[in-house]
């Protein structure tokens, strides 16, 4: 389970945990809304959509909802769900910087786990409460007041991974645009890593970067988080917010002047 | 050559045309002009051959032409640019007046990824731009057009085939352009290349022979020329070694200093028509006695169905819903094969979202029987060999995504350069205005005007002609005007520009402020049905105009212009100050350039 970054590797085949799905030392939690959940998820998963995280971060609170789910600090917690990835890592982040560093993100979507016949359940399951410590991680948090102070320079990369669209309207100052989808792999959510790598030394990000990944919604920029640690990248962190909340954190946005992109879109009474 | 490794997708029925080194090739080539090994001007070079170029004014973007020989395209390979156009891109893709797809705003970085990717799916943009033999084109309903001697697709392929990567072609003092067409009808664009090849079928001695009409020394730009033919008939066995004798004669003799005299027919103009034709077919038999043994035309078979179906059905027939019978006269027409159609997809100057993409994938899977899709000249699209059973359903799934406008066979198919939303050399937003033009036209209804039908309204948002404005019905090209002591955006129009085997181009007539450019068109179509003659086509009631023939109210180009004039004043700049400034723009009109790479 441990990639060549020290890192668990952050994601786990499908053919992988349908093999453990009853071992006790593995949990899957479904990142998905509650409403979907109970329409079918991955037996033996238990539920915690990504949006009860996002209410309340703080890593006590995370704790504790992780002991109620029953894991435990040596448990090892597989993510998913059917955004490509994006909440089940924003969910598998959220949960490392609460100090639950075994965490891994599985590898499809839920609709393609179910689509290969791999074991899926209706069951509500059954939830033994247990204990989990409390050992927050700064070192994955990018704040805006970090983004300010470390703008410009040439040991950071800015990772916007929002739309190639929504970068030209506007993106902070000096960041580099690459848009999550672009790291997706055939039917799974992350390519592999060697094609990842290649994506990335291809475009000039070298190995010795710190990155900071940042998104619209915070979630894409978790997949993208996830990315960089797979390519061997050892100073990475996420930016954990929405772009409003980087706009009102006050950070230098660029914009292109008297490019008129937009208008190569389609038709304009669409507008 | 190992046939297993260079013909990629060969399920696309003889359409693949990458090599998937080429993706390495350009991540090491970028990486060197990257650590500063490469100069600007090699890299320039480098990419220019693989099908990029710079967007307008920018130096970390550019814009991806895949290269569509004959403009034919597979389902896959169009779901395949939607992704693309999704993941690295802005979401739209834009067709091109030579059949091919762009994607713009690319970071140079994203380049090999996508050419990867590319060619798996078969698919290249070698020597889309650049001093190049740039993509073959060929008349989109080849093979079921009614009026064709024979289908030229396999001929443009193959030759296109012949010349992708071909050493000849790699340094030509500047670009080159072939198309094919099936007859010289008005649609035709051949004269309009540097080699023209109109299909013509002769009786040979009791054998039915296939060959083309040859026209050299045709094209758009700066100064533009109607080609000259160089043999009446060049049988097919012949066809591969004369556009190459073409190619060779330019390559040598060719301007390779000026760059603004450097297009063939530059060359055909300064040594004369004649001693330009001896000296090709002088080239001819040097390359018959030299050619190498492999050195055949060989044609790919057609996928075509190329059958008649029993049933007749009228996909009009009984239809009550407007706007189906409006889309249907406007964008469907029957093909010489009993029964089937082709059906016509207009598109705002050439654009379209990723969803939509993938919905023409689908239109074309489920109900072309040949299952592709091919790009047009006029920046659109065509499905070819629908079942007239199927017309009214490939409506519904059109119309779902957006794609069921009307017009695409009319006045209002109005093309349009992608202007200042992307070109360097742009003077104006030829491609924003081309949508308000046509925007305007659909909503006054001028695409159901059968007096307007075959006239085409094109844009270029600067000379160099892109947007094929010299041969429009009315051209447009980019320009500006100083009016009330102020730059403003404006477009110079043409008259009387033509296309077919008697193509002409247009001539300079009068200047029109661009945020006015719609409202003159109407007006100029107002005029001309007021005071036409009966049955006179546009064409005819411009010469006569212009002559000084014309009847009651306009009688000669004065008083032309001086009506148009009227449809043209600006209100004043306290009045409204954005009268004066672009479409899509909100600044100050400035006229800004930087240096060309020559972009469609
Ligand atoms: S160079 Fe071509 S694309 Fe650019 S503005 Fe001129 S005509 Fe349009």
């Amino acid at each position: 389970m441990s990639g060549k970054t020290g890192y668990p590797h952050p994601l786990v085949g499908a053919e992988w945990l349908s093999a453990r799905l009853e071992d006790p030392g593995v949990k899957v939690v479904d990142a998905r809304d509650a409403e979907d959940f109970r329409r079918g998820h991955v037996k033996g998963a238990v539920s915690l959509p990504l949006q009860r995280i996002l209410e309340d971060e703080q890593p006590e609170r995370v704790a504790a909802l992780l002991g109620k789910l029953g894991v435990e600090d040596e448990t090892l917690v597989v993510t998913y769900d059917d955004r490509g990835g994006t909440h089940a890592s924003r969910l598998a982040w959220a949960l490392e910087r609460a100090g639950h560093f075994k965490v891994a993100v599985l590898e499809v979507e839920f609709r393609s786990w179910a689509d290969r016949g791999l074991p899926v359940s209706l069951k509500k399951p059954l939830e033994e409460t247990k204990m989990h410590s409390v050992r927050e991680n700064i070192h994955i948090v990018a704040t805006g007041e970090e983004i300010r102070e470390k703008a410009g320079s040439p040991h950071m990369v800015l990772v916007d991974v929002r739309s190639r669209l929504d970068y030209l309207d506007g993106h902070l100052k000096g960041a580099k645009t690459m848009p999550w989808k672009m790291f997706a792999g055939r039917g799974k959510v992350l390519a592999g890593r060697e094609e990842m790598e290649r994506l990335i030394d291809e475009h000039f990000i070298s190995r010795d970067k710190e990155i900071i990944t940042y998104s619209s919604d915070g979630a894409s920029a978790a997949l993208v988080f996830y990315a960089f640690r797979l390519a061997g990248f050892q100073k990475v962190k996420l930016y954990p917010g929405s772009w409003k909340d980087l706009m009102s954190a006050g950070l230098q946005v660029e914009r292109l002047k008297e490019a008129h992109y937009r208008d190569l879109l389609g038709d304009i009474s669409l507008e | 050559m190992n046939p297993g490794k260079e013909e990629h997708a060969a399920s696309a029925g003889g359409l693949g045309f990458a090599m998937p080194e080429e993706a390495e090739r350009f991540a090491h080539v970028l990486r060197l002009f990257r650590e500063g090994k490469l100069g600007e001007d090699d890299f320039r070079r480098f990419r220019l051959q693989h099908g990029i170029y710079s967007e307008r004014f920018q130096t970390d973007f550019g814009l991806l032409r895949v290269k569509l020989p004959a403009g034919v395209i597979t389902p896959e390979q169009l779901e395949l640019l939607a992704d693309l156009a999704e993941v690295f891109s802005i979401g739209s893709l834009h067709l091109t007046t030579r059949q091919n797809i762009q994607l713009h705003w690319l970071l140079f970085e994203d380049v090999p990824e996508i050419l990867r990717r590319l060619a798996e799916a078969g698919l290249t943009t070698r020597e889309a731009c650049g001093n190049t033999v740039r993509n073959v084109t060929c008349c989109p309903l080849a093979g079921c057009c009614p009026h064709e001697a024979f289908d030229v697709t396999p001929y443009a392929l193959a030759t296109a085939r012949y010349l992708l990567r071909n050493p000849m072609n790699q340094d030509l003092p500047r670009k080159f352009k072939i198309n094919f067409s099936g007859c010289g009808r008005w649609c035709s664009l051949a004269p309009l290349n540097d080699v023209g090849l109109v299909a013509e079928e002769r009786e040979d001695g009791g054998r039915r022979v296939k060959g083309f009409r040859v026209y050299v020394g045709g094209g758009l730009g700066p100064a533009s020329y109607v080609g000259g033919l160089l043999e009446d008939f060049t049988p097919e066995d012949r066809l591969l070694e004369t556009v190459a004798s073409v190619i060779r004669v330019f390559d040598r003799l060719g301007d390779r200093v000026k760059m603004h005299k450097n297009r063939m027919r530059y060359l055909v103009k300064e040594m004369g028509f004649q001693k330009f034709k001896e000296l090709v077919l002088r080239e001819r038999r040097i390359v018959q006695v030299t050619q190498p043994a492999n050195f055949r035309l060989s044609l790919p078979q057609a996928s075509s169905p190329l059958k008649e179906v029993e049933e007749s059905f009228n996909p009009a027939q009984g239809v009550k819903d407007e706007a189906y019978l409006r889309w249907f006269t406007t964008n469907v027409t029957a093909q010489k094969q009993k029964g089937y159609y082709a059906v016509y997809l207009s598109t705002p100057a050439g654009d379209m979202l990723a969803q939509q993409v993938r919905a023409v994938a689908e239109v074309a899977r489920n109900h072309s029987e040949e299952r592709l899709v091919r790009v047009t000249p006029l920046q659109g699209l065509v499905f070819r060999w629908i079942p007239g059973r199927n017309v009214p359903e490939v409506y519904w799934k059109l119309k779902e995504a957006g794609l069921a406008s009307p017009g695409a066979l009319s006045v209002a198919s109005v093309v349009g350069c992608t202007g200042t939303a992307s070109c360097n050399l742009a003077i104006t937003n030829s491609h924003r205005v081309a949508k308000e033009v046509r925007k305007k036209f659909l909503e006054l209804g001028l695409d159901m005007d059968g007096d307007l039908k075959n006239l085409a309204v094109k844009l270029s948002g600067c000379p160099n002609s892109c947007g094929h404005h010299a041969i429009g019905a009315v051209g447009l090209v980019g320009s500006t005007q100083r009016i009330e002591g102020i730059l403003t955006p404006a477009y110079l129009m043409l008259l009387g520009g033509k296309t077919g085997l008697d193509a002409r181009i247009g001539k300079p007539f009068m200047r029109v402020p661009a945020k006015k450019l719609p409202e003159v068109l109407v007006r100029l179509f107002e005029l001309y049905k007021a005071e036409k003659a009966e049955g006179e086509d546009f064409h005819n009631w411009i010469d006569r105009v212009l002559r000084g023939g014309g009847a009651s109210v306009i009688k000669n180009a004065e008083d032309l212009r001086r009506e148009l004039e009227k449809a043209a004043k600006l209100p004043s700049p306290r009045e409204d100050p954005k009268a004066y400034m672009d479409w899509g723009s909100e600044e100050k009109f400035v006229a800004k350039t930087a240096r060309g790479e020559c972009a469609a």
